[in-house]
């Protein structure tokens, strides 16, 4: 009797189960774990001038949480942090305007909730509590304190602590002693968010990032498609062939690609995003390519360490890059293989 | 009508509220079913939980076998809703209080506890629509979820119901958030019983800060007895510790009811123990004109060691009862596991 009534009940829910199962492809893990509970209003406050918001929900697994461990030893993620996250992209209008991802923090009252306004260009633009049982909460929520924060990216947050420890610099930020503690929960939040939300939406980032530096280099910019695996055998070869088997020193595991289309669907240019070790620093540089081998736009969007290396990379954009140009400087090569890169999406257009 | 056909109702209502967004393309389907694919949180979640009564053998035990789904549905630019489905096959063994949806002590049912659908797309201050099956709003319950938990608060035995069929508004503001809800009284079943109804609604300060309070309404038709409620409730976080009361009047029938709530908690620096003490008083005014008051207690702990594990034990205690009857005391174990297969990216 009691085998019938429990066949008779698993086959009332079979079909809500095979549903679900039937959705839901791929990989292992994790649970539903800091999201905002109703982002519409967070998000207005955080984004005034916002019109739209998206959630990805992405996983952060083991593998992230080793490269924060990588990165920021004394930040590591604890297993409690791993799971299925969220992160809210922004938009205005039919633009992407920034992102808002939701952390916790362990700290001595309780987990500290905090929702952070990233901007385009991975820096903090804002925060705000969503949960915090400290009494120095509005201190730190006021005008003067977070206009110390704003503007800042991973490493001038990570410049905020003493290196390799979880405490303030001294001289790092005005704020009350009584508040200190609160500070520091805040920033060491922040950089596990900036740091955290790079991993493991990289492919979201990414993709903004080009569409936005898209549509200020080519006007009709509807939309771009990723190229998936953009270093072709083929395009090694050419590449080689070029620069005698050597390389101008862009990572090219790190390269991405888009083609840049119009309203119709044609193309009008290639994005193309390289990261390249330049004034003691790695920075993701994007070139703007048209189908002729003219360089349109080059932007590094966490900024250029030096202005005569700015200068330098910006003296290319209008000249056409082809093979055999000779190139007198890095920055000349660095651009030739962007283009020699793109080359391959308008031969096939 | 049973389980199964209230789920096809939702599911098509559900797929009609999705539809009826503007601006679709041929591929604005494809892209919406990617999302609920791309932003779904599985958990396969069991509990097996004993409990021993005073003056009753053997042990009463409850297993549950569920799924916990919450997923996000998104075009390209927007959130149109959630999904949050959870459904669990249930057994019960010798247990001698029971949901009135069970037949009897020994029995197994599939039980929906939150299997909605909330339509978060309208803009600006405009309320979500949820619909389908949602926690009645009304007083502490509304704010703090204790489905599958050992740690309740008085929703049952004050409204006579916890979790029903139906229809609410709800949205959250800067300074005040609110749900009010249409429901049918049918508690696991979506068609009315009897005529039943259930109309209920909270306003309350936002939940997230260190102080917030609520007050809610509530008036439903259940087995045919008419019930009308004003609650008001709080919630004060200092630090670690938490003090929440609730406090309701109103009427079962003809006779007045005065119900009132207290709890004391204490959570750890992770937050993964909380130990909790509640004192629930119950006054039913008698036909003669008097009072019969009843005061219980209770005394509980819940440990998460990890993402999937969560070990709960609560003691409950009658302090005070009603004339003539024995004072009960239970205590309850449960286990729980949650395990989070299939979810992608």
């Amino acid at each position: 009797m009691e085998i019938q009534l429990i066949v008779k009940a698993l086959k009332r829910s079979l079909p809500v189960i095979s549903l679900l199962f039937f959705m839901l492809p791929s990989t292992l893990n994790a649970q539903a774990f800091c999201a905002l509970r109703d982002p519409a209003e967070t998000i207005q406050k955080l984004y005034p001038q916002s019109s739209t918001y998206r959630s990805v929900v992405r996983t952060i697994d083991e593998s992230v949480r080793q490269e924060v461990s990588a990165k920021v030893p004394p930040h590591a993620l604890h297993f409690s942090e791993l799971g299925r996250h969220t992160l809210y992209m922004v938009f205005q209008g039919e633009n992407p305007m920034g992102y808002v991802h939701v952390r916790s923090e362990q700290s001595e009252w309780g987990l500290v909730e905090i929702a952070w306004a990233i901007d385009m260009d991975m820096k903090i633009a804002d925060f705000t509590f969503q949960r915090c049982r400290n009494r120095y909460k509005s201190t730190i929520e006021s005008d003067s304190f977070k206009n110390q924060i704003k503007g800042k990216d991973f490493q001038q947050m990570k410049d905020l602590l003493v290196a390799e420890q979880f405490t303030l610099r001294p001289d790092a930020l005005v704020v009350e002693p009584k508040a200190v503690p609160l500070a520091q929960v805040l920033v060491r939040c922040g950089i596990k968010t900036l740091l955290v939300t790079e991993l493991a939406w990289q492919e979201e980032i990414v993709k903004n990032e080009l569409l936005d530096t898209a549509r200020s280099s080519f006007s009709n910019t509807v939309d771009i498609e990723m190229v998936s695996s953009p270093v072709t055998a083929q395009v090694l070869s050419s590449l080689n062939t070029e620069f005698d088997g050597a390389s101008p020193g862009i990572d090219r595991s790190s390269v991405s690609l888009a083609k840049v289309l119009d309203d119709s669907g044609a193309i009008l240019g290639a994005m193309y995003r390289g990261e390249v070790n330049i004034d003691r620093k790695k920075s993701a540089i994007i070139w703007a390519v048209a189908p002729d081998g003219e360089v349109v736009n080059i932007v590094n969007r966490s900024g250029w360490q030096l202005n005569a290396t700015k200068q330098a990379f910006e003296s290319n954009v209008g000249k056409k890059f082809t093979t055999g140009t000779h190139c007198s400087d890095r920055t000349q090569l660095t651009t030739m293989e962007a283009v020699l890169t793109a080359q391959p999406i308008f031969a096939v257009n | 009508m049973s389980n199964i056909k209230a789920f096809q109702r939702l599911a098509g209502l559900c797929l009609l509220l999705a539809l009826s967004s503007p601006a679709k393309a041929d591929s604005y389907m494809g892209r919406m079913v990617d999302s609920v694919a791309d932003n779904s949180r599985l958990a396969l979640d069991f509990s097996s939980r004993g409990s021993h009564l005073t003056k009753q053998d053997p042990i009463a035990y409850t297993h549950a076998l569920g799924f916990d789904w919450l997923t996000v549905i998104s075009d390209d630019k927007k959130d149109i809703g959630t999904l949050l489905l959870q459904g669990y096959l249930t057994r019960l063994h010798n247990t001698q209080m029971f949901p009135g949806f069970f037949q009897d002590e020994d029995d197994t049912e599939f039980v929906y506890r939150i299997f909605n659908f909330n339509y978060t797309a309208l803009a600006g201050n405009l309320p979500n629509i949820r619909i389908g099956h949602m926690e009645v709003p009304y007083g502490l319950e509304h704010v703090i979820n204790t489905n599958g938990t050992l740690r309740q608060y008085a929703q049952p035995k004050n409204l006579g119901i916890k979790a029903d069929w139906g229809v609410s508004l709800n949205k959250q503001h800067k300074d005040f958030e609110y749900e009010v809800a249409a429901t049918t009284g049918g508690g696991q079943s979506l068609d009315r019983q009897d005529g039943s109804y259930v109309f209920s609604g909270r306003v309350g300060s936002p939940r997230d800060e260190n102080f917030s309070y609520g007050v809610s309404l509530y008036r439903s038709k259940l087995k045919n007895l008419q019930r009308e409620r004003l609650g008001v409730d709080a919630r004060y976080h200092i630090g670690l510790h938490g003090i929440f009361a609730e406090m309701s009047l109103g009427q079962n029938g003809d006779s007045e009811i005065r119900n009132a709530q207290m709890e004391w908690n204490r959570i750890n620096r992770r937050e993964n123990i909380t130990g909790f003490t509640q004192l629930r008083y119950f006054s039913a005014e008698q036909v003669s004109g008097s009072y019969a008051d009843t005061l219980d207690g209770s005394i509980g702990i819940r440990y998460s060691p990890d993402n999937s594990w969560t070990l709960s034990s609560q003691y409950t205690r009658d302090i005070d009862t009603a004339a003539g009857a024995d004072r009960q005391s239970v205590f309850s174990i449960q286990v729980r596991y949650r395990y989070f297969p299939l979810n992608r990216k």
